[in-house]
């Protein structure tokens, strides 16, 4: 079954979240003297936009006094940075400390579409990587967009690629609930070549007339192939694409899944296309 | 001063005593009753002139017995005094030891006039070889400075300078000439006259200007740096690529032209610093294009 890709427009649950965390609360009457000022430090720094700074003095106010408020700000300046998992941590620090707060339902609430959150995934090369800008991002053989792309994959693992005019770069990644990540996909070589053959599946065989790799990007003259596997141990059914002139790169996208009852490997989910690598 | 001083002090008393089981209100305890004594002392020494006793006196109050009113005499008398960064502390401590004051409104006033109100920065160079006269002045991305303004030279020292208006905080400032260039940082804090000083070789060329302000950003054309000043790119689109920290940005355009002015690019973000290593891609970035154009 293909794995479906739930939304590939950044503008997610999580940046929503991100745009409008709950409003920051007040020291009261309980902070003493000199936590009460490490946490006005703390909001003049958030309001400076100093996060590191914000972080250093709400947690130097809860080592003075542990209050509810205080982890309520942390929370809050956990999740304007998606840092989930910390920010669940302290909003449930804060539901411990003030369990009587007249916002506790809407906090727990807060807690649980959190932790209920879909995956986030965030997709981009290194900074360290000599490959162009405008980099095409493919997902599962999908193309997802020019990098850097957020997207909302279902949960489970995904294959993604990264091609420039003069590189490809792939690998896998774990999509999880509640989880933002960044998954850095590029490579500090040059790959050119015309043909990609994509897959989360591992496969190398030569069928005498042409080699065949997946995940590698390589050239072949333009022209129709049909391959059945290796000579050894022929594929259920034929692998069948064209080669398109340049400077279209042809990608093809194929599963290889062992059929045990046929006792040959089926080729499945092919997609073919043809790609034009440059600014959007 | 925020309302009528000896009637604070007893309010001060008064706000904080529990009423008892017979109707009436219990001693004060000793903070409340010593609050009260170094606030009465305060407005006292601020009636005949002396200011900084007279703070020394709310500090005390509010360390006894943080009550609202003390931060707020505490801010006043800073803004008096032209303590800017400490009005601003007490202010913002009075607001959140009341809320829901009737007078907030004219307090976050207040704040805002303080925080906005700017201090005069020396900027200036020893360089005797930079061509000043024909020099635009940036401040993080905006011109403040064109060709022709007037600067101060001392005769004896050749030094030469300009009074910047900045806020309080860290500021990108640019110099383009039409020969030369130079890009730095200035700090505006409480207290002192800030300064900067700069200099520049005598020839810079190039007719594109990239000037970043926030930290961690980095922009690449054809893979050389150009994240702090000017470069020599060919007339025609540009792509420039944009990371932060470790996180691919999407890619910028820059135009440069043919007709011999700058192309001057400021990036910054609106999103602060960050902590933790959060949030875990680019961040929201501004881009601030604009053609400076020097007189033949």
């Amino acid at each position: 079954m293909l794995r479906s890709i739930a939304c590939l427009v950044c503008l997610s649950w999580v940046g929503q979240v991100r745009a409008d965390p709950p409003p920051r609360k007040l020291p009261t009457a309980a902070y003493p003297a000199a936590a009460r000022a490490e946490f006005e430090e703390a909001m003049r720094s958030e309001d400076a936009g100093d996060n590191q700074r914000a972080y250093n003095s709400y947690n130097a106010s809860s080592e003075l006094s542990k209050q509810a408020n205080t982890a309520f700000n942390l929370g809050r300046l956990y999740l304007r940075q998606e840092l989930t998992e910390a920010a669940i941590v302290a909003f449930e620090d804060y539901l411990r400390i003030a369990n009587k707060a007249a916002d506790g339902p809407v906090v727990q609430k807060l807690i649980a579409d959190l932790k209920r959150m879909p995956p986030s995934v965030r997709i981009g090369g290194d900074a360290m990587s000599v490959d162009e800008p405008d980099a095409l991002i493919l997902v599962d053989g999908v193309v997802v967009g020019h990098s850097p792309v957020s997207i909302q994959p279902s949960v489970g693992t995904h294959h993604v690629e990264r091609i420039t005019r003069s590189t490809y770069a792939q690998s896998s990644f774990e999509a999880n609930v509640g989880a933002i990540s960044y998954e850095q996909v590029s490579v500090l070589e040059s790959q050119p070549g015309n043909f990609i053959l994509s897959s989360p599946d591992d496969q190398r065989w030569h069928d005498g007339k042409t080699g065949f790799q997946t995940n590698l990007r390589y050239d072949l003259p333009v022209g129709a192939y049909r391959s059945m596997g290796p000579p050894a141990a022929r594929f259920c059914n034929a692998l069948e694409f064209k080669i398109a002139p340049p400077p279209a790169i042809t990608h093809v996208y194929a599963r290889f899944v062992r059929d045990d009852t046929a006792k040959c490997t089926r080729v499945r989910d092919v997609r073919v296309q043809a790609l034009i690598v440059g600014p959007p | 001063m925020k309302v009528g001083r000896t009637a604070l002090a007893g309010l001060v008393l008064a706000w904080a005593a529990p009423v008892g089981a017979d109707g009436r209100k219990a001693a004060p305890d000793k903070f409340e009753k010593a609050a009260a004594a170094a606030f009465a002392q305060a407005i006292s020494a601020d009636d005949r002139g002396d200011r900084e006793a007279a703070y020394r006196f709310y500090e005390t109050a509010y360390q006894l017995v943080p009550a609202p009113e003390t931060a707020f005499n505490m801010g006043e008398l800073d803004e008096r005094s032209g303590n800017v960064g400490r009005a601003i502390e007490n202010y913002t401590r009075y607001l959140a030891l009341a809320p829901k004051g009737a007078d907030r409104k004219d307090v976050e006033a207040r704040l805002a006039r303080l925080r906005t109100g700017s201090v005069a920065v020396d900027v200036f160079t020893m360089s005797p070889t930079v061509d000043l006269a024909d020099a635009y002045v940036l401040v993080d991305g905006a011109v403040v400075l064109r060709p022709g303004a007037v600067r101060r030279t001392d005769p004896t020292t050749a030094r030469r300078s300009w009074d910047l208006p900045m806020t309080r905080g860290t500021h990108t400032v640019d110099i383009l000439t039409p020969l030369t260039a130079a890009h730095g940082t200035a700090e505006v804090t409480e207290g002192t006259r800030p300064t900067m000083q700069f200099t520049a070789p005598a020839r810079v060329d190039g007719a594109a200007f990239v000037s970043i302000g926030a930290d961690g950003l980095d922009l690449r054309w054809k893979n050389q740096a150009v994240s702090a000043g000017r470069f020599a790119a060919p007339p025609g689109k540009h792509r420039l690529k944009v990371d932060d920290a470790t996180f691919e940005c999407a890619p910028h355009t820059l135009e440069v032209r043919s007709d011999g002015s700058v192309t001057y690019l400021f990036v910054t973000t609106t999103e602060g610093t960050r902590y933790s290593g959060g949030p875990k891609r680019c961040r929201n970035l501004v881009f601030r294009e604009q053609r400076l154009v020097f007189k033949p």
